[in-house]
């Protein structure tokens, strides 16, 4: 039984909830300078407003609900919670000012959307959209991908010893360093690193392509951000069908991959581990699903015919099966070419590669290497407990930087977070059947949502029911969180309530 | 080479941007060596399944 939670608690709550907001307004300057550098002074005053209504709030909690005690593990799963909720209705003000949405919840699905590094959007008119928006877009993705709690702990939390708590609450639990604010400044290092020399390539490519150097970096810039981040997001509503460039795509694919790796797997390299990506189980486990999710793909193309050449049709294959398979949600066809042009059996492919995800621990989303990695390893140890001797003792190890032996606390944890995600994938399945669309169609979607991939057949638009989109906000949520602390938010929530 | 130390945090050792290069550049290695393998697997697969 969960107690009532004391006024004590709703401070502590609300001072840390307090403190992550007050990150996002003060994210919300990189918008305003955008703004201010390229003369935009009507997304500058929207992003004033932003700004503004986070540190209302954000330091308006801070000083109400001072408190000297520390949080709690139910503490921090309900912060990790709350705070996502409370920034998307925060975060999504410069959105609806700028008159690109048709209703605030539109607004809010693509803030969510933004965090959780989706990628899907209801946003009107793309193409016509201010830089100070578009970089808001982006820098959501990016801030997101590595956690808005992470930003808060690197940049605006102390030491606390309850912080660990607030960040293991984001979906994220490993310590790159033993102290977990200097975890959250490695996980920044590693990402900023990156940023620059993404961006730098990027660039020197969109330059070669015709761009302007002012232009040609921004779009470096925000589709690094999109492709670091897993979140797919692009400046033009053509994504990266626009560049129209196999250099773009090689690199926009690297970066996707770059992404979708544990910030545990990046800092062991860096640290000198090397041996770390062969023997880490997740890179073994996305290496091997995302062959198989190749050869699905590839064989379905093939039985429709769509490509005129191998190489057009591998090219294509390989983008999507990447962009689908770290969740990053990147296109280089049209959104409904999907269910045109490839047929069930790619499209399965590429639905199958979405629900799987990439890494715990990274950007990207979806059930995650690690877990199916464990899953397999529990088959394979059963396997051998059943040919063994009865007085056999069967020891099962896996890999992820330290070498540890399986036990059914994982198994148990990993099989339970399976069974969400694809409960998930399901109902949001059958809530697109009920709205009237294809199997298929809602599917795809249902799962691209749930995987936070952003890969989209046509279900996600502007004129899909509220409802829907309601779900889906839902959804992305609980996919980026991996659920807990949304059950968490929801059980703390019910005992206020009850009153028990 | 540093092993899981926070000195790596420093961004005034020059030391450091040595290491975060090399990172990048095993990292970057790594993908194009498990790609080409993953891309070379589906192109035989296929070939030999139809």
């Amino acid at each position: 039984m969960i107690l009532r939670p004391r006024l004590d608690d709703f401070r502590v709550i609300g001072l840390y909830t307090g403190k992550v907001i007050t990150g996002i307004g003060l994210l919300m300057l990189v918008p305003l300078v955008t703004g201010l550098c390229f003369g935009e002074w009507n997304p500058a005053v929207e992003f004033l407003i932003g700004i503004g209504a986070c540190l209302v709030f954000g330091l308006g909690m801070e000083v109400l609900c001072q408190t000297r005690r520390d949080l709690s593990w139910s503490h921090g799963l309900v912060v990790a919670g709350s705070s996502w909720f409370v920034a998307t209705v925060l975060g999504a003000i410069p959105h609806w000012l700028s008159g690109h949405f048709g209703s605030y919840l539109d607004a809010m699905f693509d803030v969510m959307s933004g965090y959780t590094t989706t990628g899907l959007y209801l946003l009107q008119d793309l193409d016509h959209v201010s830089y100070a928006l578009n970089m808001w877009r982006h820098l959501l993705t990016y801030a997101g991908g590595q956690g808005i709690i992470v930003i808060a702990l690197a940049f605006l939390f102390r030491g606390t010893a309850g912080a660990y708590k607030v960040y293991a609450g984001e979906g994220k639990d490993e310590r790159l360093l033993p102290n977990v604010v200097r975890t959250a400044r490695a996980i920044w290092l590693v990402s900023l690193a990156y940023l620059i020399v993404g961006s730098l390539a990027l660039w020197v490519v969109g330059v070669g392509l015709g761009q302007s150097p002012v232009r040609g970096l921004l779009h470096a810039v925000w589709v690094f951000m999109g492709g670091w981040s897993t979140g797919g997001f692009a400046p033009q509503s053509y994504n990266m069908v626009y560049y129209h460039s196999l250099a773009y795509e090689l690199i926009s694919c690297t970066v996707c991959i770059l992404g979708s790796f544990n910030f545990a797997l990046h800092w062991a390299v860096w640290t000198g581990d090397r041996s770390e990506i062969r023997r880490n189980i997740e890179v073994i486990s996305f290496f091997t699903t995302i062959t198989v999710a190749m050869l699905i793909v590839t064989d379905g193309l093939l039985q429709q015919g769509v490509y005129p050449d191998s190489a057009a049709l591998f090219r294509k294959m390989f983008y999507h099966a990447v962009s689908g398979h770290t969740t990053t949600g990147f296109s280089t066809i049209y959104s409904r070419t999907f269910v045109r042009q490839w047929g069930p059996l790619a499209m399965l492919g590429i639905t199958a590669a979405m629900a799987i995800g990439a890494s715990a621990c990274s950007t990207a989303g979806g059930i995650k290497g690690i877990r199916l990695g464990i899953l397999f390893k529990a088959l394979i140890q059963d396997v051998r407990r059943m040919i063994s001797p009865e007085t056999a003792w069967v020891v099962q190890k896996w890999h992820h930087v330290t070498t540890r032996i399986l036990d059914d606390g994982a198994v148990r944890t990993a099989a339970l977070i399976v069974f969400a995600y694809v409960a998930i994938y399901a109902i949001g399945a059958l809530a697109g059947v009920g709205f009237g669309y294809e199997l298929g169609d809602a599917l795809f979607e249902s799962v691209s949502t749930g995987s936070n991939t952003g890969l989209s057949c046509g279900v996600t638009a502007p004129t899909m029911p509220a409802t829907l989109k309601v779900l889906y906000i839902v959804f992305m949520w609980c996919g980026r969180l991996e659920f807990m602390s949304l059950f968490a938010l929801v059980a703390w929530t019910a005992a206020w309530v009850r009153g028990r | 080479m540093l092993t899981h130390r926070s000195e790596l945090l420093d961004l005034k050792n020059p030391r450091n941007y040595l290491v975060y290069g090399t990172g990048i550049a095993v990292e970057l290695a790594a993908i194009v060596v498990l790609t080409a393998i993953g891309y070379a697997v589906a192109v035989i697969g296929v070939w030999l399944f139809t």
